[in-house]
């Protein structure tokens, strides 16, 4: 007989009841070891079975279990394991039905964690590139200043002790606003900042704008009405209220 | 053991002896038998409920076979047997059984009830019934692949009701 065959003769159903005549139990015994899914489909029939046994299950006297046990234990002292241990215990669907379920709540719980890591990393990106965006409008607002036909450049004239320093000032007396372009400014350390000075008549210097940038930059300062010449020194960081002309980086004539 | 299945193996046999104290005197020889000869099993050929379930089974009927023999002068009716079976059963109505009713026709639960539960072989079974040998092993066959779908459905409902538990208990947590 094929499997199909088998599986269709109704013998499997009584081949687990034990059913069967001598030489078909041995047939289906052979086929169950060639085909092991015929193995499976055994199991799922004494399942059923169970199921209907258990449907029509009726209570016994509680003490004759008692009792069965009490003649079990004294009769069997010997065996130390109870029955349930000495052999496996019957297919219970229930134990891979709660894997399968811990299995999905995990599986969910790991979706779950990696959708909130890829939504933090969005969010954050998303910020990124607000703050970009709003250096980058920035930086046009400032082209917009440079192009002003009302601007004039000064290029800083440099110290002889820092003679590489490369500086320009954009100063527009129309519109009262100061940038500065720096190029090339002598390195300063960690603890020192660049600070800019106005200078007026015989006015003691004027302590303006703190600043610790990169060479190539473009930004905003202050603008002092009627300054003649601005400078700029190296100062500790944070600035000072008065210059430290031994660190005087260069200046800026803007009258005349 | 003796817990988990005596209730279902007790059903088994009292469908066949038909009597209490009989099926309760049965029952205990079976716990006993199949403590002695555990060694027996072969968990490679079947579920140790399967295998308990024939050693009731035969048990049962061996039993009923000494019983009648002995006791020619029993007058009890076959109708008397019934109602005596009937009063048995109604002491456990349960829904169990009200379900196993919706699932089977009358013509595949006669099939399995006298197969397994009342130790019938297949060929007194087709004598009784009137039908031929291959109509029993159909009929059998489909009875079981009913109790298999009603199983499947059963198992569903409850991984749906257990996923769905799980995730108002994670929603809950959140």
């Amino acid at each position: 007989m094929t499997k199909n065959q088998i599986q269709e003769s109704g013998l499997l159903e009584l081949y687990v009841l034990a059913e069967l005549a001598p030489d078909e139990m041995r047939m289906i015994a052979a086929a169950i070891e060639q085909y092991p899914d015929l193995r499976e489909e055994c199991r799922e029939i004494e399942i059923a079975y169970k199921y209907y046994a258990d449907s029509h299950a009726v209570q016994p006297n509680k003490d004759l279990i008692d009792k069965v046990i009490n003649k079990i234990s004294n009769s069997n002292k010997a065996k130390s394991q109870p029955i349930e241990t000495t052999k496996k215990k019957s297919f219970n669907f229930w134990i891979p039905l709660f894997l399968a379920a811990l299995g999905c709540c995990l599986w969910n719980l790991w979706k779950i964690s990696n959708y909130n890591k890829e939504k933090t990393s969005l969010e954050k990106k998303v910020r990124d590139c607000e703050e970009e965006q709003k250096a980058t409008q920035t930086k046009y607002a400032i082209y917009d200043q440079l192009n002003d036909p009302n601007n004039r450049i000064i290029e800083i004239e440099a110290t002889e002790k820092y003679p590489q320093t490369q500086l320009y000032l954009y100063t527009n007396a129309v519109a009262g606003k100061n940038y500065i372009q720096v190029q090339n400014l002598p390195p300063i350390s960690a603890n020192q900042s660049y600070q800019l000075w106005s200078l007026r008549g015989d006015n003691p210097p004027t302590p303006m704008d703190v600043f610790q940038v990169e060479d190539n930059q473009i930004f905003e300062v202050a603008y002092v009405f009627n300054t003649d010449t601005y400078a700029i020194t190296i100062e500790d960081r944070g600035g000072k209220e008065s210059p430290n002309l031994e660190n005087l980086i260069g200046i800026i004539k803007v009258s005349g | 053991m003796s817990h988990q299945y005596g209730p279902s193996v007790y059903g088994i046999i009292l469908r066949i002896v038909q009597n209490k104290e009989t099926a309760e005197e049965v029952l205990q020889n079976t716990l006993l038998k199949v403590w002695n000869k555990i060694e027996q099993y072969d968990e490679s050929k079947g579920t140790l409920f399967t295998w308990v379930s024939i050693v009731a089974r035969n048990s049962a009927l061996d039993t009923i076979r000494l019983k009648r023999y002995k006791a020619f002068d029993k007058t009890d009716s076959i109708e008397d047997s019934v109602s005596k079976v009937q009063a048995i059963y109604t002491d456990h109505s349960s829904i169990d059984v009200e379900k196993i009713t919706k699932i089977l026709d009358d013509k595949y639960k006669v099939i399995i009830d006298k197969l397994y539960l009342e130790g019938y072989s297949q060929s007194d079974l087709a004598e009784e019934l009137g039908i031929p040998l291959g109509t029993v092993k159909t009929r059998l066959r489909k009875a079981i692949s009913l109790l298999r779908e009603n199983l499947k459905k059963d198992k569903k409902v409850y991984l749906g009701v257990f996923i769905i538990s799980l995730l108002v208990w994670f929603v809950l947590c959140q």
